[in-house]
């Protein structure tokens, strides 16, 4: 069975040719990115931090969702579709995983994800999306935030699904919020 | 006492704790903030940018024997670090959910004490870093400021839940002093207990070295 850095690895791999980067070192100097450490992310053999793997999403103009667990629209726009090369079969469709878990990417270490509490996570704060007209990318680093402080603790399903809740509550009324202006700015600390 | 709704409080802004948090994250090299909010009769309301941490201490009530929420540390110190108190029996369990569950070193806590309020302001890392304890040593006031702005912009969700107290207002910025917490008062604090003596305002961004009595005794420094 192929893990999930492989398989994460060959789609990076796969978007990295489709936008026309030859080589990984031609694609890791163009971004800044040392070339052993991006090297090693293609094959598979060094975990992505969730940063680095938003940094690469913007890079290659990729959807971040696609890039971690595959599916079929990889990219976040249409004109950039069409550029699209053929992917390996080990590289497209679902991942094959155990019941109810599957591994994800973490800053250090490979840790195992709830996939029944992380899709909840991911339709209640996707599902503010046309109320907020809030980016993507907040999105995904506010459902990533949500998910890791409901996991981490030993509550049961509903006072999770509670937390869930009330979380995106916060989010539908602090993003409003979040247009007004700030008192304090960090350039007086 | 904890709030009776203290859990679910610790997940009603969480963007908004979020949001005013992650701003200073880079610039002040510090990964997590709590706000532990302690009103005059004792009662307990907190805030954190990782809810799950300040959940898992309150739901097995471990918050009455956690070390950095002890009187005897937040009525005696402006400052300590984490590793400095002393938790009550379960020091194993309250050490493993920081270091095992959210992976948090480095802690440290800043107090506050306002009309009688103590604003406890705890902050830490995720990742060891040998110059954490000097960086924050060298910029206790930064991180006073930051805990002070956190608290103005979560004061009016805080002021729900504490009737029949007004929550404290900050206005002025108070560096550093060490020590036992100096007592703040807003103008409002002062006329209803008339005879306190208010505190002077100082400087708000210098901390002074007082060498005059080294050079009255005529040694280097």
């Amino acid at each position: 069975m192929t893990d999930f850095k492989t398989l994460l690895g060959s789609r990076l791999k796969a978007v990295r040719k489709a936008a026309n980067f030859k080589s990984a070192k031609e694609f890791a100097e163009k971004h800044n990115i040392p070339a052993t450490t991006y090297g090693q992310h293609e094959a598979g053999k060094r975990a992505i931090g969730v940063e680095t793997l938003l940094h690469y999403c913007d890079a290659l103009r990729v959807d971040p969702i696609w890039l971690l667990f595959g599916g079929k629209k990889p990219y976040i726009t249409e004109a950039t579709q069409s550029s699209l090369l053929t992917v390996t079969e080990d590289a497209a469709g679902q991942l094959p995983t155990p019941p109810g878990q599957f591994q994800m990417l973490d800053t250090d270490a490979v840790a195992t994800v709830d996939v029944k509490l992380y899709n909840k996570v991911i339709v209640a704060v996707f599902n503010t999306k046309e109320i907020l007209e809030i980016s993507p990318m907040e999105l995904i680093d506010f459902s990533m935030h949500v998910y890791n402080n409901v996991v981490a603790t030993s509550a049961d399903e509903a006072a999770k699904d509670n937390m869930i809740k009330l979380s995106v509550s916060s989010l539908i009324r602090g993003y409003s919020k979040k247009r007004q202006k700030y008192h304090m700015k960090i350039s007086e600390l | 006492m904890l709030h009776q709704e203290a859990l679910d409080i610790l997940y009603r802004y969480n963007y908004e704790i979020k949001r005013i948090c992650k701003r200073f994250y880079l610039k002040s090299n510090f990964e997590h903030l709590s706000l532990y909010l302690i009103q005059p009769d004792g009662g307990m309301v907190f805030f954190s940018d990782m809810p799950s941490h300040t959940h898992e201490l309150c739901k097995h009530q471990y918050h009455q024997l956690e070390g950095i929420l002890s009187e005897k540390y937040y009525k005696q110190f402006e400052f300590y670090w984490w590793r400095d108190v002393i938790h009550r029996p379960d020091d194993i369990k309250i050490e493993s959910i920081r270091s095992d569950v959210v992976q948090l070193q480095h802690g440290f806590v800043l107090v506050r004490k306002w009309n009688d309020f103590h604003l406890l302001y705890s902050f830490a890392k995720t990742k060891y870093d040998i110059h954490f304890e000097l960086n924050v040593s060298n910029r206790l006031n930064t991180f006073l400021k930051i805990g002070d702005h956190v608290y103005e912009e979560l004061r009016p969700f805080y002021a729900n839940y504490i009737e029949p107290y007004q929550p404290p207002k900050i206005e002025t910025f108070y560096p550093f002093k060490g020590g036992r917490p100096p007592a703040y008062y807003t103008k409002e604090y002062f006329i209803t207990h008339s005879g306190l003596l208010v505190p002077e305002e100082t400087e708000n961004n210098i901390i002074h070295f007082d060498f005059s009595a080294r050079q009255r005794q005529g040694t280097d420094s």
